[in-house]
């Protein structure tokens, strides 16, 4: 069970190491051509929040076979580590954030002109595969002897905790409509919200490293994005109430200073398509138009 | 003639010059940004800093922390390090060898292999469960990734140990305990106290491995570098007034450190003076 676990928990990091080397090889490229002056190759370089890995993996896919002579190249980060690079100068061509507020930065710097939101992300429940703590929805989390969530200074942490205060209302009015969870006399120690807080060991500084604590079985639960738990993950979702899971709505925008605002456009214009909205669809982000 | 000699100097000079500007280039490269750091933040800045309620438990523990880590890397590591540097055989090359690894290996690297090893699902978990999220996490991953530049630095300074000074010591009735810390110790004291400071160094600066690791929880596993990262997330100001917080904490240690080593070396001097006498 453990080899199964490392396998799949390996093959992640390969893939993600893989990416991580595109991406280098794409930036030595990238010196290489600004070097040499021209190539025939117009290199697209997209600064995506890391959330977004997956889906603008598929769709960088697509673009690239829609244009020939393209070559789309992701940086993946935090949204913020990608903001202070961009305000900081970091060359590029098109910035998509996991919330507002990181492209309003990038955009009082100067760098972004015109913006608009794409999608959205919601959050989900994730719990290792063999389910230590038999946490079957939101309500038992208390029942998890190690939470693992995002640090508030990081979107997806700020989300969590507003997620914990909604649920920490609607349960400490509602507890015992819900069956399961704080039945029993779970609601001894303290709130909802209090009672997950006491179990938290770890505030990690993104989501996929709070993935991997899951993946590797040292968390009982923890909080993620939606479209981080895709199948290569060795995690079990548990789905969050509709009406408790708060939307991180993401933002894209092309740079002023791109060297190709033309190719730039047609990528911003893929993410507004129907299938570049199935496919974000697919990787777990809820299109615009569905609330 | 002398002015042959002079235009022959000069010549070599200028011929010096592109290296030396090399050396010089590289300098300015290593200091730039701490200057940088240090510019970035006003004096009130850094003592709002050191207000900010994130600092003083990350300060307190990566001290705590790192002081221990180094008490196990100098018990643990200073007789496999006289061991490597006196050992001839195959095996103690393969260790020497084995013992430089973390150095060239990624430390979020080591920080998974850690995971598999003291976690949930690690051989151990069943004799000591998982160390994972706990302070012993944090230790851990400081003596891993810093142990080799001590380790390295000690085998270097037992290695310049002259034999016969051993055989004189040995000869004249002292046991071998005696001749490792009465003889060999002193000698090689400058290489042991310069892999010290530099392994503790190492471990404050310790970033990739702990984070995860250990996690990042405020108090229990969050060291200065983590402290700084998750502060970087929120607000760069902050951060970097943090940061210069470790920055001058760091530099007064190896400032001290320096000093003390060459008060070490003097008085040792002196000492073998009185002897010779």
């Amino acid at each position: 069970m453990m080899s199964e676990r490392l396998q799949r928990f390996a093959a992640g990091r390969r893939l993600a190491r893989r990416r991580r080397r595109g991406g280098l090889l794409a930036l030595v490229g990238l010196l290489g051509a600004g070097a040499c002056g021209d190539r025939s190759q117009t290199v697209l370089t997209v600064l995506a929040a890391s959330s977004l890995t997956d889906a603008f993996g598929v769709l960088e896919r697509r673009f690239e076979g829609e244009h020939p002579g393209t070559d789309v190249v992701m940086i993946h980060a935090g949204s913020q580590v990608l903001r202070v690079q961009l305000e900081h100068g970091a060359p590029g061509d098109v910035f998509a954030s996991a919330n507002a507020e990181h492209m309003q930065a990038v955009m009082a710097a100067g760098r972004v002109a015109q913006e608009h939101p794409f999608a959205r992300g919601g959050l989900a429940l994730v719990v290792p595969p063999d389910n230590p703590a038999g946490i079957e929805s939101l309500e038992q989390l208390p029942r998890a002897s190690r939470v693992v969530l995002g640090v508030p200074e990081v979107p997806v942490g700020r989300y969590t905790q507003a997620l914990l205060e909604q649920a920490d209302r609607y349960y400490n009015n509602h507890s015992g409509l819900q069956g399961g969870g704080l039945q029993g006399g779970s609601l001894q120690g303290g709130s909802f919200r209090a009672q997950v807080q006491e179990r938290v060991v770890s505030l990690e500084p993104n989501v996929r490293l709070v993935l991997a604590k899951v993946e590797l079985g040292e968390a009982d639960a923890a909080i993620v994005y939606r479209s981080d738990v895709t199948s290569a993950r060795a995690v079990t979702m548990i789905p969050i109430p509709a009406s408790l899971d708060v939307a991180a709505e993401y933002h894209v925008g092309i740079l002023v200073d791109s060297e190709h605002p033309h190719v730039a456009r047609q990528w911003v214009e893929l993410l507004g398509s129907s299938p570049g909205q199935a496919v974000l669809q697919e990787h777990g982000f809820v299109s615009l138009d569905d609330r | 003639m002398t002015g042959e000699r002079l235009s022959r100097g000069l010549r070599g000079g200028l011929r010096a010059l592109p290296v030396v500007g090399l050396g010089i280039g590289l300098w300015v490269l290593l200091v730039l940004p701490v200057v940088a750091l240090a510019l970035a933040s006003s004096p009130g800045e850094l003592w709002d800093a050191l207000g900010h309620p994130k600092v003083l438990p990350a300060l307190g523990l990566s001290l705590q922390t790192t002081a221990l880590s180094l008490g196990v890397v100098l018990v643990a590591g200073t007789p496999l390090a006289w061991w490597i540097a006196r050992s001839r055989g195959s095996v103690a090359r393969l260790v020497e060898i084995t013992v430089e690894l973390p150095i060239v290996i990624p430390p979020a690297v080591i920080g998974i292999a850690l995971l598999l090893v003291f976690g949930r699902h690690g051989p151990l978990a069943p004799w000591i469960g998982s160390l994972v999220f706990t302070r012993w996490a944090v230790l851990i991953a400081q003596v891993v990734v810093a142990a080799p530049f001590y380790v390295q630095s000690a085998v270097a300074g037992f290695r310049g140990v002259d034999d016969d000074l051993l055989l004189v010591a040995r000869t004249l009735g002292a046991t071998s305990r005696q001749a490792f810390l009465r003889v060999a110790v002193p000698v090689a004291l400058p290489a042991l106290l310069g892999g010290a400071a530099l392994c503790w160094a190492r471990a404050l600066g310790e970033f990739g491995a702990t984070l995860l690791f250990a996690g990042s929880y405020e108090g229990k596993t969050q060291t200065m570098p983590l402290a700084i990262y998750a502060t970087f997330e929120g607000d760069l100001r902050v951060a970097i007034a943090v940061a210069l917080v470790l920055l001058l904490v760091a530099l007064l240690t190896l400032v001290m450190a320096r000093a003390g080593r060459r008060w070490l070396a003097r008085s040792a001097a002196s000492a073998g003076g009185g002897h010779g006498r």
